[in-house]
């Protein structure tokens, strides 16, 4: 793959200027911290640095899923019957909910398994039986996905509200 | 079919509700420090299923409740552990309100043993679990923790007839001395990236075509089409004119010669979710020979 991570940045418009209003602003300090992480996400794809890039782009994937879960469990709770946010869940455990209860608010977005695997490369024995360009796919394809979903996410908060 | 007017919106939202309450319940159930969930199935779901059917199963020891009290569960759940193989199925009674500190009913019935036994069970003895796919709905799975015959067994269906899976390896990967089998063996055990359920193949098995497929919540799926293209290397690869490649489980290694999106209502019956818009992704790939040997 010749795309590299800073030329793959330059292309996501999302992640330079994140529209966040799917966050309340009673959830500022959400925001807060996921404004910091996507200037850092910036910082270290434009500088080519691809474990900080997949580390960070996992971190902030994991953030905005919890806080739109957070935000839209009564939602939730509509569609499936009953449902209680759960902060302690894991990345996997919100991706499921998101494909399964909004998929069919983004039939564009879908959010794949490997995803956790790219996450979880922060273990250094999962990248050691990794092939050697698992890093660079993970640092790539989660800053693609993390700029298609704030855009999708912040598409949806202006029609929801 | 039956109306609207018709449709008992009451007993649905009822079994939605418990629907919840049980994905709840085994989303917090840990069988042991070392045994994993592999499968959790509400069966009987029928109204008035609580009385106990004896199954002729041998029974190991109720956990969780006193001897002699009544053995009724309102929900009935299968649920199937890792772990060496256990010799019966075992059942205890669970208040379905336990996360509100509600110790009385109703309750849960829970089933419990290994996958081994049941799928020995499976083959050796059908009739003996058969209660157990009566009305039976799955509630959670780990494919990968279950075998082929308990997945059939449940009409668990996570990928379409014919699908292969494959790997993109990019062009900056290929022709550094690599062969097919270093390639297969850097990937092994990893997850495939896509798959591939083909749709026209040449005579001689040189070019095909085929839908591309991704992996979402453990079923493969057809492949979004603008999802793909916002978040896949090897679609940039191509869209900017650099060649990217498919490596098959089998072996099986083509270059991609171009993307379509295409509208194909009659693929329907080739995916296992269709597409809400009926667009399809289709690959058009090249079957490419790498050395066998490394370069010298």
């Amino acid at each position: 793959m010749i795309d590299t991570l800073k030329s793959i940045c330059e292309q996501c418009t999302h992640l330079k200027n994140p529209q966040l209003d799917f966050i309340p602003a009673e959830l500022s300090r959400h925001k807060e911290i996921i404004l910091r992480d996507l200037r850092e996400l910036v910082s270290v794809a434009s500088n080519g640095h691809e474990k900080a890039c997949a580390m960070i782009g996992g971190c902030v994937l994991e953030a905005i899923l919890f806080s739109f879960l957070q935000v839209q469990e009564r939602r939730v709770a509509e569609r499936r019957g009953r449902f209680i946010f759960d902060p302690e869940q894991s990345l996997q455990n919100y991706l499921d909910i998101f494909n399964k209860w909004f998929g069919r608010d983004f039939p564009n977005l879908q959010l794949l398994d490997i995803l956790v695997d790219y996450r979880n490369l922060v273990h250094f024995n999962n990248e050691l039986n990794s092939p050697t360009d698992e890093c660079s796919k993970a640092a790539s394809t989660l800053l693609r996905v993390v700029d298609a979903l704030i855009g999708e996410l912040a598409a949806y908060g202006r029609i929801a509200r | 079919m039956a109306g609207l007017a018709q449709v008992d919106w009451q007993l649905l939202a009822n079994e939605a509700q418990v629907r919840a309450l049980l994905e709840d319940f085994v989303s917090y159930y840990t069988p042991s420090a070392v045994n994993q969930l592999a499968l959790a199935v509400w069966f009987e779901k029928s109204p008035g299923a609580g009385e106990r059917k004896q199954s002729g199963l041998p029974r190991m020891p109720r956990f969780g409740m006193p001897e002699g009290s009544p053995a009724t569960g309102e929900h009935k759940l299968l649920v199937l552990i890792t772990g060496p193989e256990m010799s019966g199925i075992g059942s205890e009674l669970r208040p379905l309100f336990w996360k509100a500190g509600l110790e009385g009913p109703p309750f849960i019935e829970i089933h419990r043993t290994s996958v081994a036994f049941f799928a020995e069970q499976l083959r050796s003895n059908p009739a003996v679990v058969q209660q157990f796919f009566r009305n039976a709905e799955v509630i959670y799975f780990q494919k990968r923790l279950l075998s082929p015959d308990i997945l059939d067994a449940f009409r668990i269906v996570t990928e379409p007839w014919n699908l292969i899976k494959v790997w993109c390896v990019y062009h900056d990967q290929y022709g550094t001395g690599q062969t097919i089998q270093t390639l297969l063996a850097s990937r092994a055990g990893r997850r495939p990236e896509v798959g591939i359920v083909k749709t026209w193949e040449s005579p001689d098995f040189g070019t095909c075509k085929a839908i591309l497929h991704v992996e979402v919540g453990q079923q493969w799926r057809p492949a979004s089409p603008e999802g793909i293209m916002q978040s896949s290397g090897f679609y940039s690869d191509w869209l900017n004119g650099r060649p990217c490649y498919l490596l098959a489980e089998g072996g099986a290694f083509y270059q991609v010669d171009k993307f379509e999106v295409i509208y194909a209502p009659e693929y329907s019956s080739r995916v296992i979710e269709r597409r809400p818009d009926d667009r399809y992704l289709e690959v058009y790939l090249r079957a490419v020979h790498p050395p066998e040997e490394p370069a010298a």
